[in-house]
């Protein structure tokens, strides 16, 4: 894509937008919970395909922005903490259409839905739907949905579903999901399936739990329970024929005193499956003991290399710590140094700690240094003080400092990574890493579970027989089965200004041959923050919190949302240099995408839909923005009847 | 001090004394976790401060036009306190001198200093209050309001640009590569620190040709 190039982008207007209405509901956005419009829209055909928060399915006209269908599959999304949806996946018979091996014989599959959107449901069903008519595909499961709790055992409402698409690859629908995590001990498995594209079928699972992982289960057997779940957008190399799993870490969070030699093996580590059989071929774990949910959030973004070897693949792994792994993706061996240093220790009583963690020292790092007294910040003196003192008094040893007992700890970075579920993108022509990072603090409070209940943090619960008493915010986790609940939660101040000082948001560019940062720049302003509950600051360019990946095209325009406030800003991919920018009417948290219209214009479109941790405005949005054409003229389509 | 009589209090419910009762609420804020900040091991600032802020609260209170001397005494002392901790990092002066100044700028507002200055004087002979005589003499230490409410101004613009200028050093530039080319290329290539952290501590970027 190079219609777009870095001296006409300042030219760039809004070409259409489509609004989709659906929108939270009040309860939907509180407590915790957060409604997240992340989805990146793929483009078939000259046909937009995306979801939404609460699951519909929706194609557009990727040229005119008008509906072709849309589908809602109805689903129960009101025990689930987070609605978000990042995206759908299409898959097209081979033309042949060859019976495919696991299709049950005689089944009506050569005429129904030759091309069809993959999509999954809030209650974890997988769905099949024509790509053209967007009806239920009859001859995918049972008319056109396949159950994935199916072997997981007791699933409670709200306890697991599917946020980041489905991937599809080598006739394979390969995919994992969400845990309701840090609850309880043995929560629903982290399995990782695939299924067949046309009949639904499951083609193989993997259970790192069992002695053979990718074995049949026997009937009523359910996979392992309790096991680090790949819930980020996987990534695959097809000639390769692996699939790269993003594992995160095993339930609970912040206690692994009972996690068992498998939970330990495979905890934020990245895992190679074979596409066709589910074998694994290598992992590579990027957190030893897992007890701060550095979860790896997104699967690697693939680049070629050179080494004195020749040219290798490779794969860059981003992760919440900010650390950057380059490794051969052919058998996960490190092509830039990792080491094995010290961390701090004196985790909680019964905790093992690993005394080492791998860091990736051969590259760049987005990692923040760490905080000091002097960092502590606030709008005014006063909740400064009272940030500082907060520091002053809780443990802090920099980064892997583990939760302990006696006194609360900062964890910095945290949960909600440098690097989130959105990646960096490459630019393979220039071997550049393009990353937004994002710096929080959270702080880690640990109460013994008795005091949890005295505190009506909790409730009492005998385990997975009874309904779930679900704890009243987010932030809090009762890691039930163990012996402490954790409470974490933004280290924010007293007025609602962060604790500690900027920047808060970057954009940083890594040469990938070199390892350096070939530039970096703070990225976005204090615009819409919710200081003092109001989003109508002044612009200071700070760089803020951002949430939400970037594109980088071949003619070296980068795009990005993502920040907190309300923007799609484009910069120079040579300089970092800001050249345009549109004030989006709610948050863009989510990928934007670009591609050429059957117009030949080339079109960069986003969701706009906010955010609820970020606390961006909530919408509805898909941009599109274009080159501007003669006579032509805004249109703005769909729903605009507001709530779902 | 003296105290004076109560016949020639200088009133609460006027501009001062308002503001002088916001001050000393404000310098509580600071005295009691300031406190705790100091039995925690940190700074001694924030008590010192806050005891200063008590002072000026009481003085505007009284009608002494020192208040306001010793505020501007206390911002100077913050200014060079908050650039021994941080220097010029703006973004991190914003909490250390930002509403500290707007404060400045109120306490310099007319209605709150000219009270002061031509404090309603007490019927008798101005000898009994000697402070009284001293505010409506005209001197050197005359405070003159709008010039005060440039200085804090100043400030206040002072240390917002000095953030655009911390941002401005954190954005590190890479000279345009010569020609995007295929593996291997051939383009210079930027030595930079590992850490994307903290440039503001980096050495000089310097420009190589990888071989």
């Amino acid at each position: 894509m190079s219609q777009i190039r870095p001296d006409n982008v300042n030219q760039l207007e809004l070409a259409w937008y489509y609004r989709t209405g659906d929108m939270p509901s009040d309860f939907e956005n509180k407590n915790g919970r957060e409604f997240n419009f992340e989805a990146t829209p793929i483009k078939v055909n000259d046909t937009l395909y995306f979801c939404t928060p609460h699951r519909q399915v929706i194609a557009l006209d990727a040229t005119a922005g008008t509906v072709k269908w849309k589908y809602d599959p109805h689903n129960d999304t009101s025990a689930n903490e987070y609605l978000a949806c990042r995206g759908v996946a299409y898959y097209e018979k081979p033309a042949e259409a060859a019976p495919t091996p696991l299709a049950p014989p005689g089944n009506p599959t050569a005429a129904a839905c030759p091309r069809r959107i993959i999509a999954t449901t809030a209650d974890a069903r997988l769905m099949a739907l024509d790509a053209d008519t967007g009806q239920p595909c009859p001859d995918f499961g049972s008319n056109g949905y396949v159950s994935l709790t199916d072997a997981m055992g007791p699933v409670p409402p709200g306890f697991h579903f599917i946020t980041s698409q489905p991937l599809v690859v080598n006739n394979r629908v390969i995919l994992g999901g969400w845990i309701y995590d840090n609850q309880s001990k043995g929560e629903p498995s982290g399995v990782v399936r695939a299924y067949d594209p046309v009949s639904g079928a499951l083609a193989w699972a993997w259970d790192m739990g069992r002695p053979d992982p990718t074995a049949p289960l026997k009937p009523g057997e359910v996979y392992t329970r309790g096991t680090p779940n790949g819930w980020g957008t996987y990534t695959a190399d097809p000639a390769l024929g692996l699939v790269y799993i993003p594992l995160g870490n095993a339930t609970p969070d912040y206690y692994g005193a009972d996690r068992r030699p498998f939970d330990d093996a495979y905890s934020s580590a990245l895992v190679a499956l074979d596409i066709a059989t589910g074998q694994e071929r290598w992992h590579f774990q990027t957190v030893h003991h897992d007890v701060w949910d550095f979860d790896l959030p997104v699967g690697p973004s693939l680049v070629e290399v050179s080494t004195p070897d020749g040219v290798v693949p490779a794969l860059v792994q981003t992760t919440k710590m900010g650390e950057l792994y380059l490794l051969d993706r052919r058998d996960g061996r490190p092509l830039a140094r990792v080491e094995e240093k010290a961390v701090p220790g004196r985790g909680l009583p019964g905790e093992r700690l690993s005394p080492t963690q791998p860091f990736s020292i051969g590259m760049p790092s987005l990692t923040p240094p760490p905080l000091k007294a002097t960092d502590a910040w606030g709008a005014t003196p006063i909740d400064q003080l009272l940030c500082r003192l907060d520091f002053q008094r809780r443990r802090y040893d920099g980064l892997y400092t583990p939760p302990t007992l006696d006194r609360g700890t900062i964890a910095y970075p945290a949960f909600d990574g440098v690097v989130d579920w959105h990646g960096a993108s490459i630019d393979p022509s220039r071997h550049l890493l393009i990353a937004n990072a994002s710096y929080i603090p959270f702080t880690v409070d640990i109460l013994p579970r008795e005091e949890a209940m005295k505190k009506g943090l909790i409730k009492p619960w005998k385990g997975w027989s009874e309904p779930y008493p679900k704890p009243k915010d987010f932030s809090i986790g009762p890691q039930y089965g163990t012996p402490y609940a954790a409470v974490v939660q933004p280290w924010l101040g007293a007025f609602g200004a962060p604790c500690h000082a900027p920047p808060w948001g970057k954009l940083v560019a890594i040469d990938l041959q070199s390892r350096t940062i070939a530039w970096q720049r703070p990225l976005g302003t204090t615009r819409d923050t919710n200081l003092f509950n109001t989003r109508t600051n002044a612009p200071l360019p700070t760089g803020i919190f951002n949430i939400g990946g970037n594109l980088v095209t071949a003619s070296g325009v980068i795009f990005i949302g993502a920040t907190a406030d309300q923007y799609l800003r484009a910069f120079d991919e040579q300089t970092g240099r800001e050249l345009w920018k549109a004030r989006l009417p709610a948050g863009g948290q989510a990928n934007p995408m670009t591609y050429q219209g059957k117009d030949g214009r080339q079109y960069v479109v986003i969701a706009a839909g906010g955010h609820g941790g970020l606390r961006t405005r909530n919408g509805d949005y898909i941009m599109a923005y274009a080159l501007p054409t003669p006579g032509a003229s805004v249109v703005g389509m769909g729903d605009q009847s507001g709530s779902h | 001090m003296p105290t004076p009589q109560n016949s020639r209090r200088f009133p609460w419910l006027s501009w001062p004394g308002l503001t002088g009762v916001v001050v000393i609420l404000l310098g509580l804020a600071l005295i009691i976790p300031g406190g705790w900040l100091i039995v925690a091991g940190g700074s001694w600032y924030y008590l010192l401060a806050g005891l200063t802020l008590v002072v000026v609260g009481a003085l505007l209170g009284r009608g002494r036009w020192e208040a306001l001397w010793l505020y501007a005494l206390l911002f100077l002392a913050t200014a060079l306190w908050a650039y021994w901790e941080v220097g010029l990092d703006g973004w991190q002066l914003v909490p250390r001198l930002l509403t500290p100044a707007l404060l400045g700028m109120w306490l310099s507002l007319p209605w709150v200093v000219r009270p002061l200055h031509g404090a309603p004087r007490p019927p008798g002979p101005p000898e009994e209050d000697p402070l009284a005589t001293h505010s409506v003499r005209p001197g050197p230490l005359t405070y003159r309001p709008w010039l005060g409410v440039g200085v804090y101004a100043l400030a206040v613009l002072v240390v917002v640009a000095l953030g655009y200028r911390v941002s401005a050093i954190r954005t590190v530039g890479a000279a345009p590569w010569q020609v995007a080319s295929p593996l291997p290329n051939r383009r210079p290539i930027r030595r930079c620190p590992r850490t994307a952290g903290d440039t503001t501590a980096a050495p000089p970027m310097a420009t190589a040709s990888r071989p």
